[in-house]
């Protein structure tokens, strides 16, 4: 924590023990450099990660709670970032996601070390980004929230919600269609029928 | 007590005797009679005070069997469903017995929280048993059934004997999850049936009909697109696909692309957008070769505009391409030769153009045997009391009803109409191209603007150019050498131009009849009735109608059966069967493969069953065994050598029920779980007051990143419980290992899962992450999430995030709900306004006032909601 005062600059700050670590040379869209940190990665104010390839752990099982108890919580959010890099990961998932639990670490598993790479990229790179990207966003263009709406009934697909709605011109229309004007539409049996009216006058909601 | 039987083959009566006297699975060929038979076995254990559970029928089956039992054996099947039955009242009508087709989410609910007296039921009647999977519902109800109740019955039925022999071991694994033994099969090849069947065979007549020229032109290009496309698949995937059986003729049976889902499914997201496409367009495909000999010229053609279209829509930038077979000249010729069957563009120099409009070739054959049939039944002797005159179209849906019944409406009165019904639908074509230019219009926009602005120079009339245009309309009589963009927008307008002419030909338009299930053209002698298979109601409409002559306009191995069995009931009734296939064609070959399909799975099935019996003793040992394996488990979770106790109570977890369609409650139950359904607002899993666990699967976790719904769903968690979990679990087979991250390009992608990952956890820093490789993973990491905390209280875990005024004993209908979901402008935060504000179902949201909408969504988003349901296509520019 002694360093925090540099995190603000635009590198991931990379613990000099990491040195030789096979993700570093990954990492090619934010900068990074070796400053003396405790955790092993700092990829932006109050965000570090610790890094763990399952083989290591194998051979070292207690390494990585020493690294965690000296850690501590001095940071908002911790990631652990895990390589899964041998074929009997289970036990030591298991394992592992316990522990994250208990010492209130986010888990994150990385198949490779360029996947690895970039999850410490992207969390530098995303460090102020607001979340709009994954919150519910209504998307503007008529179609495709038609298709959107349509599609959530199962078994309609893109070109089933298209034809529905070329034939009837409104949704309003198509919404009190009748069974045998449903079955005349191009590629529309019985149960694509059966399912739409299913979802389209069952009541949300039943009492009990 | 004597019960009634209502079984007049011989091998019915067999089958019915083998399953009153042992519990086992009956595979059976489909046509004979399933339901019937299980509504006799049910009926014979239906006596006062008994409690007989029907599980697994669908709508269709539950009526059939009530149908059965109220006209032939005097008993009474009572139908559950939430919507009609409160817990309460379920609770008392169990109490007093009697026969229930139940749904198996809610039986699964009745049995966990104890609603129905497990001990008390007398025995279980499962139809469809190949549908059960080891860790699915009916697999749970079977066991949380044997687990209390070791007396009562269990007798599986089903009429699909493929499905046994798909994977390994198929049969001996749902023997095993449905506790049975025995397997009974009964093929058509079995030696009592053949001889309940043959006593008096009906006369059968087969017809053999030519393709049209342009339709096997059509059929030939459609093959040449699905071997390309399977080409393209193998190979994408020849690392995981086992391509050794694939050619043409597997590529037509119908399950050809569940076995390539299945093949595909354990890298599943891993595989690239391309080849899930390339999945899609083997099914588009396969409909499109069943369409061309069903579908009328007309919609044929529209089918194949809606497809093409439907490419140019597209929400996800990702896969905007368009499938591969629409670039084939094969795709090309046939969209040109589908569009010459309908109309015709005239030599000469004049711009005209002919509706050429051909007829399906079944159709005049259809109206000559119409024609001898009437001959003959003005000849012969009326014997009415046997069979009437009646006669009995059959066809594969009501799509083919509804044609046949214009068809012969207009072409028996008078031949030379016969192309009037055609004619209106050409003009409803027309119009309908009206609107679809309108849609492609307005699709092209968002595309980059420089072409649009290079083309809007050089086209005329100011009609927009469309890329697709080019490749559909302008290969066919274009042989200019202009520039790509003039020649789109010329053979566009000229399309425009002989649409117009041939819109003037077609003056009077003609407005069909509101259509009924049944279509009947009354004549001087007999009647004509034309319906679509259906199923097992077939046997009930043949009963009902007794028909003189049956034509089947479209093949099905199952109906014949049906006749089979209705001759065989009734000898003294004189039938004779048309049966009309087309010779040559995709259809003949469907239909002959899968009647051999059908006997091949039968003979492996018996082959099967004689290899099993071994392995089920061995099993069966196992499952007595299971108690004791219990009672270890019980005395390994009270460490310390404590007193050995099976009242000490379960570790309890709190499952929302819509988890119930996934595989891990029925294992948490499994493995020393006490699962209390409940209906949950936040989160799918509470394992103490403090951890609240959202389940995803790869796909939902994907989906649901994109849709914002993952992000809403953990501000709720947040909110309500210390420690909020996301699950992310992978399937069983499939391999663990990150979702489709391994085409992980040079740079930061804002559509990766990774970085939509991080910014998850960037925003909930106090959101944990589990990461299971197995529903069987998640359980014991539940276990080990559990050791430490206090256990949940269903009560308050159902209470929380629910607002003044919500109750929490209604319960959901989840198809409706998704729908409501996918509506834009509504959110995890503001869907349950809506019906809580007395919104009813989707039909009602879609005439809901604009005041309405902003009282319950708020204002702005109100006015649109409103404004999308109200959108016309005709103003949409």
């Amino acid at each position: 924590p002694q360093k925090v005062s540099r995190v603000t600059a635009h590198s991931i700050l990379v613990n000099p023990r990491q040195k030789g670590n096979p993700l570093l040379p990954h990492v090619r869209n934010v900068p990074w450099e070796y400053t003396d940190i405790v955790p092993d990665f700092v990829m932006g104010t109050g965000i570090c990660s610790l890094f763990l390839s399952l083989k290591y752990h194998h051979l070292h099982p207690e390494y990585i709670y020493s690294r965690i108890s000296k850690l501590g919580k001095s940071y908002n959010l911790r990631i652990l970032l895990i390589l899964v890099d041998v074929e009997n990961h289970q036990a030591s998932i298991q394992e592992l996601v316990k522990t994250s639990i208990v010492n209130q670490y986010t888990l994150i598993l990385a198949w490779s070390s360029e996947e690895a790479a970039r999850y410490l990229e992207t969390y530098k790179a995303y460090e102020n980004m607001s979340p709009a990207l994954i919150m519910e966003k209504p998307s503007t263009d008529y179609l495709s929230q038609v298709q959107s709406f349509l599609t959530s009934i199962r078994g309609i697909n893109k070109s089933d919600s298209l034809s529905l709605l070329s034939k009837f011109g409104s949704l309003e229309r198509a919404l009190v269609a009748s069974r045998d004007e449903l079955e005349q539409l191009e590629g529309w049996g019985p149960t694509k029928v059966n399912r739409f009216l299913e979802a389209v006058q069952q009541p949300f909601m039943s009492h009990s | 007590m004597e019960t009634k039987v209502h079984l007049p083959l011989a091998y019915q009566q067999q089958v019915f005797n083998e399953l009153i006297e042992e519990d086992g699975l009956c595979v059976i060929a489909p046509g004979l009679s399933l339901l019937q038979i299980a509504a006799n076995v049910l009926s014979y254990f239906a006596v006062p005070g008994s409690l007989l559970l029907l599980v697994g029928a669908n709508v269709d089956d539950i009526e059939l069997i009530q149908h059965e039992m109220e006209s032939h054996l005097e008993k009474k099947l009572i139908t559950v469903n939430t919507e009609t039955m409160s817990v309460d009242k379920r609770e008392k009508s169990y109490l007093e017995g009697g026969i229930f087709a139940i749904t198996s989410r809610i039986l699964v609910m009745d049995l966990l929280t104890k609603i129905i007296p497990t001990e008390k039921i007398t025995g279980i009647v499962l139809l469809h048993a190949d549908r059960v999977v080891s860790t699915g519902t009916v697999a749970f109800i079977m066991r949380l059934y044997r687990e209390t109740n070791k007396t009562g019955f269990i007798k599986a039925f089903s009429d699909d004997p493929e499905q046994f022999l798909m994977g390994i071991n198929a049969l001996s694994h749902c023997l095993r999850c449905l506790f049975l033994r025995h397997v009974f099969i009964y093929p058509r090849f079995h030696v009592v049936v053949a001889e309940s069947l043959e006593k008096s065979p009906a006369n059968v007549v087969e017809l053999n009909v030519n393709l049209s020229d342009s339709q096997k032109t059509i059929q030939s290009c459609l093959l040449t697109c699905i071997e390309s496309t399977m080409r393209e698949l193998r190979r994408l995937n020849s690392a995981y696909l086992d391509m050794e059986d694939w050619n043409i003729e597997s590529a037509l049976h119908r399950s050809f692309d569940v076995i390539v889902r299945r093949q595909l499914d354990s890298v599943w997201h891993r595989v690239s957008p391309k080849t899930k496409q390339l999945v899609g367009d083997l099914s588009t495909l396969k409909f499109l070769l069943s369409a061309l000999v069903c579908y009328d010229c007309v919609s044929f053609l529209k089918l194949l505009d809606t497809l093409v279209l439907s490419v140019n829509v597209s929400s996800y930038p990702s896969n905007a391409q368009p499938s591969p077979w629409l670039m084939l000249d094969a795709a090309n010729k046939m969209i040109r030769v589908a569009r010459d069957r309908v109309y015709k563009e005239s030599e000469g120099p004049n711009m005209d153009a002919i509706p050429i409009l051909e007829e399906q070739p079944k159709w005049s054959v259809l109206q000559d045997v119409l024609n001898e049939v009437c001959h003959e039944t003005m000849l012969a002797d009326t014997d009415a009391e046997t069979s009437n005159n009646s006669i009995m179209i059959m066809c594969a849906d009501e799509r083919t009803c509804l044609q046949l019944r214009d068809y012969l409406s207009t072409v028996t009165y008078d031949n030379k109409d016969s192309l009037k019904n055609m004619n209106s639908k050409l003009v409803d074509y027309f119009q309908w191209r009206e609107q679809y230019r309108k849609m492609s219009k307005s699709i092209k926009k968002p595309e980059p603007s420089k072409e649009r602005e290079a083309s809007n120079t050089t086209s005329r009339k100011g009609v927009p150019p469309s890329k697709r245009r080019r490749v559909r309309g302008g290969n066919n009589a274009t042989s200019r050498t202009t520039s790509d963009n003039t020649d789109a927008n010329d053979s566009f307008s000229r399309d425009l131009r002989l649409e117009k002419i041939l819109l003037s030909h077609l003056s009077k338009r003609y407005e069909p009849e509101v259509g009924n299930d049944a279509f009947e053209v009354i004549d001087d002698f007999n009647s004509i009735y034309i319906y679509s298979y259906n199923g097992e109601r077939d046997e009930l409409v043949l009963n009902n109608l007794r028909p003189r002559y049956v034509i089947m306009f479209d093949s099905d191995p199952n109906f014949i059966r049906r006749v089979e069995v209705y001759k065989a009931t009734y000898p003294k009734r004189s039938l004779r069967v048309y049966f009309m296939y087309y010779g040559g064609s995709i259809e003949e070959q469907k239909y002959l493969f899968s009647v051999r399909r059908e006997k091949d799975s039968f003979s492996r099935l018996i082959k099967e069953r004689s290899n099993m019996a071994i392995v089920l003793t061995a099993d069966s040992e196992r499952f007595e065994s299971q108690e004791s394996k219990f009672l270890r488990n019980v005395n390994t979770r009270i460490a310390g050598g404590g007193q050995l106790s099976i009242t000490n109570e379960k570790p309890r977890v709190i499952v929302d029920l819509r988890e119930f369609r996934s595989s891990l409650p029925s294992i948490l139950h499994g493995n020393n779980f006490s699962v209390i359904p409940c209906q949950l607002l936040v989160g799918d899993y509470i394992l103490s007051p403090k951890i609240c666990v959202e389940r995803k699967s790869i796909r939902d976790l994907i989906q649901s990143l994109s849709n914002g719904r993952l992000y809403s769903q953990c501000e709720a968690m947040t909110e309500y419980y210390e420690i909020p979990v996301l699950l992310i679990e992978f399937e069983q087979h499939q391999s663990f290992t990150s979702p489709p991250f391994s085409d992980l390009s040079s740079e930061i992608g804002k559509n990766d899962v990774q970085s939509k990952l991080v910014l998850l956890t960037l925003s909930f820093p106090n959101l944990r992450i589990v990461w299971s490789s197995s529903a069987y993973v998640t359980s014991i990491i539940f276990q080990d999430l559990k050791a430490m905390e206090q256990e949940p209280d269903p009560a308050s875990a159902a209470s929380i995030g629910l607002e003044a005024g919500q109750d929490s004993t209604n319960t959901y209908n989840q198809a409706p709900l998704d729908l409501l979901m996918g509506l834009p402008y509504i959110t995890m935060k503001n869907y349950r306004n809506v019906f809580y504000g007395g919104v009813k179902d989707i039909q009602e949201a879609s005439e809901t006032s604009e005041r309405k909408w902003s009282e319950l969504i708020g204002p702005e988003a109100g006015r649109r909601l409103y404004s999308f349901f109200r959108k016309q296509l005709k103003d949409y520019e």
